[in-house]
């Protein structure tokens, strides 16, 4: 493994057969997107198998770890078989158990329990990544992890800080929230404030009398659109 | 899936991609036909295992009409049909449905946008797959709706 190594390649299983598939490519996007975005990329599997030589010479050099739906673990037999063997292997079917019962293949039938059992197996993917980085090169994890989401492994999520009424509010996953309006889209203007503060009242409670001044102060989200450090 | 494989006569076999939003939009072309325009016609397999050469799924391909729908122009899960012997009745690729949406912000390889919803079902309007199915009904409103616009396309079995 060369020394140079800082991303981990993550391939997820394809499995459009089965709701375990797409939850492991919405694992794995999470991952990516908002777990450890500094540390991962993922790969296609077909195309890997498919024989892409650019993409297969990223796995031989880079480490690995695939993430299969169910137990015929094609990512970890496409990769062990082109690549060599791969760091860590997870199974979402393992992972989950009974508690895939009810989950849907198709995003348009995403319920709450397909978004609760991407988030429980895209933490333990970060935890993976974590620990095969950690072997790979020790003592570059943490410089790593520090630009990156950090809500896996019982870590607790970061928190923002705003003011209200002159006392300072802690939002748990304020961060992380501004990245995910981002990548929505969710526009940064004080007159759609509104649909921000939408977003940021499924993760905390906000008297309606306080709406107007929440909207206020959430303006570190124009800042941080505008690449600037949000205030802490 | 396999009493589907053997009982459906056409597969629906969508792309893996998971880099961006066209492997997300082709997935979900395919389980809008599997689970809701067709579910008693098609029936769709993870091109993973036929890539890795399961014998199920290699004999699926070989014997059923198979519908494939690429992200990208690299084209995997026509390529890769073909390399096991399967019959493409009919090869999309996602951009097709692009033509009507120009400017469109559809979502990205996580989720689609209400301007992404529609796109899937406007694959279909490419389809000849009407060797067996012919789709009939209006063209899909550019802004449908999330919960409206599958109903916007009607199939109907010409079998």
């Amino acid at each position: 493994m060369s020394a140079e190594v800082t991303k981990v390649g993550i391939i997820s299983c394809s499995g459009e057969a089965i709701p375990e598939g797409t939850i492991s490519r919405l694992a794995t996007r999470r991952v990516l997107e908002l777990l450890r975005p500094d540390t991962t990329v993922t790969l296609c599997l077909p195309l890997f198998l498919a024989g892409n030589e650019a993409e297969r010479n990223f796995a031989r050099t880079h480490p690995t770890v695939t993430i299969d739906g169910c137990s015929k673990q094609c990512a970890r037999w496409g990769t062990e078989k082109h690549s060599g063997p791969v760091n860590a292997a997870l199974v979402v079917s393992d992972i989950l158990g009974t508690e895939s019962t009810g989950c849907h293949r198709s995003a348009r039938d995403a319920w709450q329990v397909n978004k609760e059992a991407v988030w429980a197996v895209a933490e333990r993917i970060a935890a993976k990544v974590d620990s095969v980085l950690a072997e790979a090169a020790p003592g570059g994890v943490a410089a790593a992890q520090a630009s990156a989401g950090q809500c896996a492994c019982s870590s607790p999520l970061p928190g923002g800080k705003i003011t209200i009424k002159g006392k300072a509010v802690t939002i748990t996953g304020l961060p992380l929230i501004f990245e995910q309006c981002a990548e929505r889209g969710v526009p940064a203007s004080e007159g759609d404030g509104a649909a921000l503060l939408d977003v940021v009242k499924i993760y905390h409670s906000i008297a309606p009398e306080d709406e107007a001044e929440y909207r206020s102060a959430l303006v570190q989200y124009q800042a941080f659109r505008s690449g600037i450090a949000p205030a802490k | 899936m396999r009493n589907e494989l053997a009982e459906n006569p056409a597969l629906v076999i969508p792309c893996s991609g998971i880099g961006k939003v066209h492997g997300l939009i082709s997935r979900e072309a395919a389980y809008l036909v599997t689970d809701e325009l067709a579910p008693k016609k098609t029936a769709t397999l993870c091109l993973a295992l036929l890539v890795k050469g399961d014998d199920e799924a290699v004999s699926a391909v070989q014997s059923h009409a198979c519908i494939t729908i690429d992200g990208c122009a690299k084209a995997c899960a026509q390529k890769n049909v073909e390399m096991a012997g399967g019959r493409v009745a009919k090869a999309i690729q996602v951009a097709e449905a692009f033509k009507n949406f120009r400017g469109a912000k559809p979502g990205n390889a996580s989720f689609l946008t209400e301007e992404g919803w529609p796109l899937p079902a406007t694959s279909p309007a490419t389809w000849p797959a009407r060797r067996r199915f012919c789709m009939t009904g209006r063209r899909i409103d550019e802004r449908g709706s999330h919960q409206g616009w599958h109903h916007l396309v009607q199939w109907r079995s010409h079998s």
